[in-house]
């Protein structure tokens, strides 16, 4: 188990109240999967990011990650933000290096050997917004990946994308997780998403969020995102799912 | 070049440069249009030149200033005082800002401060600056801060504090420490309102800067604007003003092609 959530509550304090926004949530990941958590709008996910990022304390309970309790934020665990978040001013190789600079590392060969493999070689000196979308969306992944990290934690990264580049962009960024061999939690609204890229789909409760299930998709292991999306049993998963959320419109 | 272009695009891009050279055509026209009718009134004894003076006698006090060499020693002291009084207070209230952003206990104890100060009429302060620092630059520049420093404070605070916090929580996953998070996110992010302030500090430099000449002074050009009106010498206190309107507006041009030079230079496209 490469990271293992035990018993995590988070309870928000502010002026106006408490916000209990996480409840005894416990589950756990195995190195190499990808795993999504989906959830109720303002049930905790961002919260559970934070979290396991180190970037806030819980208020009980405590998050492992290859066995060591975590303190504060760490070079194993990488984060990719909601849109690509991408730094105008400055440029691809600029933006791709930007973690191995923060942390005083002089060796870019990483960030540069991933350009390479994945095809942006060529854009090193052009501008985020010389690129498109999708494009975007691979740097931003870069960036993640350049300071090698082994858990990747995605916070709804494809959530500022139209439908069909999202469904490319997607299952483009799956790949390139998986051909790095990296573990990752992703966030995500859209269950079909979750049910197409998952191993494991981690369901939380509306606030204070709970788990409520966890689904396993080994039935669909080795097929890719489109396969699944035509699978028969993806639409039972999809159904399954969308009725344990128990959105009320 | 005009390959490749329909007909309709040729047609509109022809409408178009008409359209623009008419604007710049006008444009001189109506100041033509505005001195010959002030020479024409004053000749034709319709205004009294004394009074209201006239393009041939501004001519010819512009003449007189050049030729003394008084010309550039007032607007040269003018010019340096409003340069060294928006430089200091756009920086003197970036580091402000900074220190206000760093530390959110401090901001919240400044608070209140900031409210009242902005809304003072900060020319009251000028005779005070006088006492202090006696008549001389010293007190005008001191007039210029008084009146950026606090606007350049809230505004550079503001922009400051609305940085994307999708960044802010993305540069601390990749172990950034808070200096990093200000020197290579919150200041580069906020280019755009730098830039801002200090064009908005151009303009508040020249209110301060002709305040205190005209409060204390041997030389620049709101001294000689008040020392024209004290003799009644309305030409010179006319041909000063029209300097003052060229300064300033060369000055804030050279800050647009500052804008320019660094948007070039720092590669942002935003
Ligand atoms: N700093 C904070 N102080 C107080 N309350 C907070 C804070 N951050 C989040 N909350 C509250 O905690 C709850 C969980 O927030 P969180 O952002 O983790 O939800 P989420 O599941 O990511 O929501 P969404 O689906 O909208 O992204 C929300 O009700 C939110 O209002
Ligand atoms: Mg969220």
């Amino acid at each position: 188990m490469i990271v293992s959530a035990r018993s995590v509550s988070l309870t928000y304090q502010s002026a106006d109240g408490e916000v209990e926004a996480l409840k005894e949530v416990s589950f756990d990941i195995n190195e190499g999967e990808f795993i999504s958590l989906v959830g109720p709008s303002g049930c905790g996910k961002s919260t559970l990011l934070s979290i396991i990022a180190g970037l806030e304390r819980p208020t009980s309970g405590t998050v492992y990650v290859d066995g060591e309790a975590v303190t504060g934020p760490s070079e194993k665990i990488g984060f990719m933000p909601q849109k690509d978040q991408l730094f105008p001013w400055r440029t691809i190789w600029g933006n791709v290096t930007l973690g191995p600079e923060l942390r005083k590392q002089k060796d870019a060969s990483l960030a540069e050997s991933l350009l390479e493999r994945y095809g942006l070689s060529d854009f090193k000196k052009k501008t985020p917004s010389q690129l498109s979308g999708g494009m975007r969306q691979r740097c931003a992944l870069i960036r993640t990946l350049a300071t090698d990290p082994k858990i990747l934690l995605l916070d709804e990264p494809f959530s500022a994308l139209d439908y069909q580049t999202r469904l490319s962009v997607s299952a483009d960024i799956h790949g390139i997780i998986c051909n790095e061999k990296k573990t990752a939690l992703l966030v995500t609204h859209d269950i079909s998403e979750a049910v197409s890229l998952s191993d494991r789909i981690v369901v939380l409760s509306k606030r204070p969020g709970q788990v409520k299930d966890i689904y396993d998709l080994t039935d669909l292991k080795g097929l890719s995102p489109m396969e699944r999306r035509s699978d028969g049993r993806f639409k039972e998963f999809f159904n399954e799912i969308w009725k344990e959320l128990d959105i009320n419109v | 070049m005009s390959e490749g272009i329909s007909v309709l695009r040729a047609e509109y891009l022809e409408e178009q440069r008409k359209n623009r050279r008419a604007v710049t055509f006008w444009r001189w026209a109506l100041l033509l249009l505005f001195f010959v009718g002030w020479e024409a009134a004053a000749r034709a004894e319709l205004i009294d030149p004394f009074i209201f003076s006239c393009p041939s006698r501004m001519a010819m006090t512009l003449a007189s200033l050049f030729s003394s060499g008084e010309l550039f020693l007032h607007v040269g002291t003018s010019v340096l005082e409003t340069i060294a009084g928006f430089i200091l207070g756009t920086l003197a209230g970036t580091a402000i800002a900074v220190a206000l952003w760093w530390s959110d206990f401090c901001s919240k104890v400044a608070e209140p401060y900031l409210v009242v100060l902005n809304s003072l009429p900060k020319t009251a302060l000028g005779p005070i600056f006088i006492v202090w620092m006696g008549a001389g630059p010293g007190a005008i520049i001191a007039m210029t801060l008084a009146i950026s420093l606090i606007v350049t404070i809230l505004d550079m605070l503001n922009g400051f504090l609305e940085t994307d916090k999708e960044k802010i929580r993305l540069m601390r996953t990749l172990g950034a420490s808070k200096l990093q998070i200000l020197f290579k996110l919150v200041l580069p992010s906020n280019f755009a309102t730098m830039i801002n302030a200090l064009k908005v500090n151009v303009g508040l430099s020249w209110v301060g800067v002709i305040m205190g000449e005209f409060l204390v002074s041997k030389a620049g050009l709101g001294y000689l604007i008040v020392y024209g009106s004290q003799v009644f010498k309305m030409d010179l206190v006319m041909t000063t003003v029209l300097i003052l309107a060229l300064s300033a507006a060369l000055m804030y041009r050279c800050i647009l092609w500052l804008e320019k030079a660094l948007k070039k230079y720092m590669g942002v496209t935003v």
